[in-house]
């Protein structure tokens, strides 16, 4: 393994340890299983619901959390239990559920990831993509995914380098 | 349910947070705390406006927003209002990032993923330093 996707691959495993620690703790939803997602192919499979944040510093790369759909939901039902009208607006839940869960386990990575002295590492505003898709891996880009398994569904965390494989565009911030 | 906060009369607050999720989860907690959430903004933009008009006794601050991050949104505001009270509400619990924030004026600091108790422990502590006028 080449050092770039070496270091993609630190990164993923530890992004998949608070996930799985997270979704224990927060969400009740146990994880039976974490294993690497094939890397063969040139296209990146993106399932029904995908969150995206891009971090900046000595990371430079983006990190995507693509949901299965019946996990999305899952999910969506636990964070909104005390919350009236979410039935009505399950779309807007559903995505808003990722983006809160994406960050929050980013955000955690990354006090865990930044060295003593060095800049911060910045993390963008999350993009939620609603529908599954694939999209194809640019030859520049690094890739390393790892799959998480639940009794609800899968979620596949994908880490690329340099970011810009997914096509947001958002800034780092602050 | 929840114990009450020990301040001594319910605070009018504003969340600032770009996530619905956690400004619902805030509202909840606020209220059962015995506070009053008197406007929410989803912008450091939205923020400064928010705070002009409804001047709360406290406002919580995300940082990664879109627009305006949350630690420019406490400068700006603490540049009109000197007297504001924010108190961070945050992923983002990089020691620069604390500094940076707490630089800027933010009187309190909670991670996500928060409980309650840690929210009621910062407001009350912050309240008692910052809002509640000593004797002489």
């Amino acid at each position: 393994m080449g050092q770039g996707r070496q270091m993609l691959a630190e990164i993923v495993d530890q992004v998949a340890k608070q996930t799985r620690d997270y979704l224990s703790a927060e969400m009740h939803i146990s994880v039976r299983e974490i294993g690497p997602v094939p890397a063969a192919g040139d296209r990146l499979r993106l399932h029904d619901l995908t969150a995206i944040v891009s971090l900046g510093g000595r990371l430079n790369l983006q990190v995507a959390f693509s949901f299965e759909g019946k996990l999305a939901d899952a999910l969506c039902a636990v964070m909104t239990a005390d919350m009236d009208g979410a039935e009505q607006d399950w779309t807007l839940y559903r995505s808003e559920t990722a983006a809160e869960i994406i960050n929050t386990i980013l955000g955690a990575c990354a006090t865990e990831l930044w060295i003593p002295n060095d800049p911060p590492i910045l993390l963008s505003p999350p993009v939620v993509l609603e529908q599954s898709s694939s999209i194809l891996k640019t030859r520049k880009a690094i890739f390393y995914g790892s799959q998480l398994n639940t009794d609800f569904g899968t979620v596949y965390i994908y880490a690329v380098s340099p970011p810009g494989l997914f096509g947001t565009t958002e800034a780092c911030v602050p | 349910m929840m114990e009450p906060s020990r301040t001594m009369q319910p605070l009018k607050v504003l969340v600032v947070d770009d996530s619905l999720i956690t400004v619902n989860k805030l509202k909840r907690m606020l209220t059962e705390l015995g506070h009053r959430v008197v406007r929410t903004a989803s912008t450091g933009m939205e923020a400064l406006t928010a705070y002009a008009e409804c001047h709360p006794d406290v406002v919580t601050m995300d940082i990664t927003m879109p627009d305006m991050d949350g630690i420019e949104a406490t400068k700006h505001i603490l540049l009109a209002h000197p007297e504001a009270v924010i108190i961070m509400v945050t992923s983002h619990g990089q020691e620069p990032l604390v500094l940076e924030a707490m630089n800027a004026g933010c009187r309190g600091y909670v991670l996500k993923p928060f409980r309650a108790e840690k929210l009621c422990e910062v407001i009350d502590r912050v309240v008692e330093r910052y809002l509640t006028p000593k004797a002489d």
